[in-house]
């Protein structure tokens, strides 16, 4: 609770802009169907499909002539979600894989680190637009592309913070007491990353949705008829003349990812000792 | 750092986006129009002559007329040249007489005598006589490797009698000859000219390369110039035979983006553009001076169920199939198709000898027959189902766009569908390999005829998956043994009232038990300058007909 208050006194109005904005998209996706008025997927008709923006659909219909503003509220839900899950896992799995390399060191480190940074090697949109298409395009496989992917970062960031701080004196008295590996490494060294994990995936959170989007947008992501914004951008892209249908999920991506860096920022800043006495 | 990184990319996304909403082809049409301007500095209306510029993306390979197949070798070979038969103007492979004037079929139905006309002079000024025409189709029945002869082997032998008569010997009956005729494997080339640079009635030849760069032809226009993925230039021909039109030079230009076609348009650097779908068509909508039409193609879309039971014993079920069919709602894939789309009974096109369409007002969606169907077959609670779906498009429209409506449409009758969209390379290897209970495809035929059209749908057809009756597994019954019966009888039917009778009796055969629901036959959409032409006739064989252009 004291550090949500000290967050919250600091100076830093981004991070408040950021952190409204991305509670924000939380609430709508927890409420999209209180607040959606039609259904995103049933309520097709034809008859009015392209409808501009009208009071009735706030952000007009698309080609199925579905509401555009319902569809954009529901899609919240499977873009914020994937990207927290992608993100959940690529934290998992580098901190175990970076704390291990770290922890032991050596030749092991070195075959551990040159795996990951193999998987870095490759431009990462391609790489995940190639696993996603192998896999077969589903919201699963898109998912786990984008962890695959995305764990490297984690792994390498761990590995740094345990290899700096493991010479450290309470380490080695640590181990004199006679503590097991897993002990010293879950509860001496590990803990000593949390700040700058959440920092990072505060960060890439706003990446993985967009991302997602980016691979949705492509087709390798989530299967229609389940909205989801940059699969939305890409059927407005082939309707180039209503520009409705692509702008409002664009700005949503937008917005989400935006919010979720702001908030990245103003953690970094407020957990960074050294920022923090520059920024006062 | 990474703030400024990530906020500079979020802006340059929006901004991207914006334009792209806003006025989506302003980039890449400047670079387009700049390159236009030059070309037409040299090629437009030099004094007193009249230059209709077309634009848009062909797959021509060849235009040779021996080795052509691809769908727009025919808009140039009608222009360029002759046949005995040609399509007539509008209509979807109706043949009409051209320098045949008529002709004769002996009761076998093997043998056809041709008269031919005896004005017929070619862009050379040698008269075009029979010989021309034995030679130019002994040339392609000697070239076994082109695409072209795969429509020529159906003929055993041909022969000139005298200067204005030919016989053609089939090797079987068959009622789509006249219609085969027409296309550009029997054009008919000025044998003195075509022998002078390698041509050859008997193997061996060598005349391609000449023919992709000049003509040989007795047509309204002759090939001046083609740089294959620039441009084609055809000139008037001085020695036509026929009623001459007012243009001088028609000059194709291959344009690969839709929006550079579309602007091009606007700016009066093109005269027709032929990248248009039903979508995109709707960014000329109210425009000045430009007229969007379309044309009937032979172009379908339909569902394919199939009878498979391995692969999913409900799909599978006749009364289900049936129960789809009567489960779609017709009227709203018309409105997605857009105008000019039309609802085919079954597999038999609009436009072909006795095509139906599926009468909606009787025969269109009904729930509660569909209903009692999947009751019959024992699904009224209803059971799940994967529609498998190609990243494809039919002339513009979507395929997830048609398995998402089709999704609700079967959601009615308790059918719950799954999307899954795939590469369309993947889905036909698939289908192929006859793997998928429940797909969207589409089919063109290779020649304009009924009989392609059954060599494609009958039950039982198609080895290793290459027609519908083995990608389906539908079996060759004595119960379906009508639908063969009926066929065969088309297939040799040369009486065309009778054959349109016969087909029609066929598709109501065929409506009552089949694993496909046909959903559209789409129109091909296009635009042209009005105040350069009238009008701008289309047919799917010759795409835009050329020799029918005529400038206000």
């Amino acid at each position: 609770m004291k550090v949500l208050k000290e967050l919250l006194m600091q100076k830093n109005i981004m991070f408040k802009v950021g952190l409204f904005i991305f509670f924000a998209w939380i609430l709508i996706a927890i409420l999209a169907p209180v607040l959606s008025p039609f259904d995103p997927i049933n309520d097709q008709d034809i008859v009015r499909k392209f409808e501009a923006p009208s009071s009735e659909h706030w952000f007009g219909t698309d080609e199925l002539g579905r509401d555009v503003f319902s569809r954009v509220l529901y899609a919240s839900r499977v873009s914020i979600t994937c990207g927290l899950i992608t993100v959940l896992i690529s934290l998992v799995v580098g901190v175990f894989f970076g704390g291990l390399a770290g922890y032991i060191g050596g030749v092991v480190d070195d075959v551990m680190m040159r795996f990951s940074e193999m998987i870095q090697s490759f431009p990462p949109l391609i790489l995940a637009m190639v696993i996603a298409a192998a896999l077969g395009p589903n919201i699963s496989n898109s998912v786990l592309a984008m962890a695959i992917i995305w764990w490297p970062n984690y792994a390498r960031l761990t590995r740094s913070i345990v290899i700096s701080i493991k010479g450290n004196d309470y380490v080695t008295a640590s181990r004199v007491l006679g503590a097991t590996h897993t002990r010293i490494l879950g509860k001496e060294l590990l803990p000593n990353s949390v700040g700058s994990m959440v920092v990072m995936c505060t960060l890439d959170l706003g990446n993985a949705i967009l991302m997602f989007s980016g691979l949705s947008f492509l087709g390798l992501g989530i299967q229609p008829p389940v909205p989801e914004w940059g699969a939305m951008v890409s059927e407005g892209v082939r309707n180039s003349a209503k520009w409705w249908i692509s702008t409002f999920p664009g700005l949503a991506i937008f917005t989400v990812a935006i919010g979720a860096n702001f908030i990245g920022d103003g953690l970094r800043d407020y957990l960074d000792p050294k920022m923090r006495r520059t920024i006062g | 750092m990474k703030r400024f990184l990530a906020l500079l990319l979020c802006v340059l996304m929006v901004v991207a986006l914006l334009a792209a909403c806003g006025d989506g082809t302003q980039g890449n049409v400047q670079g387009n129009v700049q390159s236009d301007a030059q070309d037409s500095g040299e090629s437009s209306d030099q004094a007193g002559s009249t230059t209709v510029v077309i634009g848009g993306q062909s797959d021509l390979v060849t235009l040779d007329p021996g080795n052509m197949y691809e769908p727009y070798a025919n808009m140039i070979s009608y222009a360029a040249y002759d046949m005995l038969y040609r399509v007539q103007t509008g209509t979807m492979g109706t043949p009409e007489p051209s320098v045949a004037t008529d002709y004769t079929v002996d009761d076998s139905g093997l043998v056809y005598t041709f008269k031919l006309r005896d004005d017929v002079v070619f862009a050379s000024g040698n008269p075009l006589t029979a010989k021309d025409v034995v030679w130019s189709v002994n040339r392609v029945l000697n070239m076994k490797e082109s695409n072209a002869y795969t429509l020529i082997k159906i003929v055993d032998k041909v022969e000139a009698t005298d200067d204005y008569t030919v016989v053609f010997t089939l090797t079987e009956p068959d009622a789509s000859f006249l219609v085969k005729l027409t296309s550009n494997a029997y054009c008919i080339l000025d044998s003195e000219l075509v022998k002078e640079h390698g041509g050859s009635d008997s193997g061996g030849d060598t005349a391609k390369e000449w023919l992709d760069n000049n003509s040989a032809g007795s047509g309204p226009y002759i090939i001046e110039s083609w740089t294959p993925q620039e441009q084609l230039v055809l000139q008037k021909n001085p020695n036509y035979w026929g009623e001459a039109k007012n243009i001088d030079t028609i000059i194709f230009r291959e344009m690969t983006s839709v929006d550079a076609q579309i602007t091009a348009l606007k700016n009066g650097d093109v005269d027709i553009i032929l990248g248009l779908n039903t979508e995109t068509a709707k960014q000329l909508e109210g425009v000045d001076g430009i007229t969007i039409a379309n044309g009937p193609t032979a172009l379908m879309t339909f569902l394919v169920m199939s009878r498979d039971e391995a692969l999913s014993p409900e799909m599978s079920n006749p009364k289900v199939q049936e129960a789809v069919r009567y489960a779609l709602d017709y009227e709203g894939y018309l409105a997605l198709g857009g105008e000019g789309c039309t609802v085919p009974l079954n597999f038999v096109q609009q436009g072909f000898s006795g095509g139906l369409t599926r009468d909606l007002s009787t025969d269109g969606r009904d729930l509660d027959k569909a209903k009692a169907l999947m009751e019959e077959a024992g699904y009224a609670d209803g059971f799940d189902i994967t529609l498998t779906c190609a990243s494809n498009n039919s002339e513009g429209l979507e395929w997830t766009t048609i398995a998402q409506k089709v999704q609700q449409d079967l959601a009615e009758i308790n059918i719950n569908v799954k999307i899954e969209t795939l590469e369309t390379t993947l889905v036909y290897e698939k289908m192929r390999d006859a793997t998928m209970p429940f797909y969207i495809m589409f089919w063109s035929p290779d020649y304009y005829d009924i009989n392609n059209q059954t060599a494609a749908f009958l039950p039982g057809v198609g080895e290793d998956g290459t027609a519908y009756g083995n990608r389906t597994k539908w079996e060759r019954t004595p119960d379906n043994e009508i639908l063969w019966e009926l066929a065969n009888q088309v297939q040799v039917e040369t009486d065309e009232a009778v054959r349109a009778q016969l087909s029609e009796q066929l598709q109501q055969e065929y409506a009552k038990d089949n694993p496909l629901a046909f959903i559209l036959q789409h129109p091909k959409t296009f635009a042209f300058n009005s105040n350069v032409f009238d009008n701008v006739t289309y047919n799917d064989l010759c795409k835009i007909e050329l020799c029918e252009l005529n400038v206000k």
